[in-house]
């Protein structure tokens, strides 16, 4: 009793078998979703980094003129 | 070459006249523009990221959606199809549910369009309890 073979109706078993490829279709979209949703992260580190390395740029940049101006050398 | 200037930070309340040399002028305009042209990057760059932003969150709605399609094919389509099995402790519950005394059921306040926020709640209780059912399930085929 413990392991009775289980028949599905042909009409029945085609109709699961076009809900198992939609299924599959829904997850190829989902998955391509996904790699979508990966490479926009990417670009978004990307601009992130950018914008540090502008920042640290800029910084140096304000330094050095901070340093003209508030240490000028003696006559 | 040429003596070098001087800056002149004068104005007619201040009685203090204050010069200041730059031993590289040319340099401190140079590094102006410079620290200038990044700003004006930085903003171009803030202008792309929320581009980005956007085509994200429509990513994740389109994700979403998909997830949502998978889930109403499977759990409303696919398994009608299928032998549902032993149902050994997942009727029990079900009956428990019947069970449930009227009052507890008149609680529940109605859904209105304006409340998407208790919507969104009802929609997770109603993923957590079918999560606890599949597991009470595969805790069964176990």
């Amino acid at each position: 009793m413990e392991r009775m073979p289980v028949f599905i109706k042909i009409d029945e078993y085609d109709e699961v078998l076009k809900l198992v490829r939609l299924v599959r279709k829904k997850l190829e979209e989902a998955k391509a979703t996904v790699l979508k949703i990966n490479d926009l992260k990417n670009e978004e580190d990307h601009q992130l980094e950018m914008w540090q390395n502008t920042l640290a740029e800029v910084e140096k940049k304000i330094d050095f003129i901070d340093s003209s101006l508030n240490e000028p050398e003696q006559f | 070459m040429s003596a070098p200037r001087t800056v002149s930070s004068t104005s007619k309340e201040k009685k203090m006249d204050l010069r200041v040399q730059l031993n590289e002028p040319q340099s401190v305009r140079k590094d102006i523009l410079e620290a200038l042209r990044e700003i004006i990057i930085f903003m171009q760059g803030y202008e792309t990221f929320m581009k980005i932003q956007e085509e994200k969150i429509a990513a994740f709605g389109q994700l979403r959606e998909n997830v949502k399609e998978m889930h109403g094919l499977v759990h409303d389509k696919l398994r009608r199809h299928l032998p549902k099995g032993k149902l050994k402790g997942y009727v029990p519950e079900q009956q428990k549910e019947a069970a449930m005394p009227e009052e507890r059921k008149m609680e529940m306040p109605p859904s209105t369009p304006s409340m998407p926020r208790k919507e969104e709640s009802r929609e997770l209780d109603d993923l957590e309890q079918q999560l606890q059912d599949i597991e009470d399930r595969l805790k069964n085929l176990s």
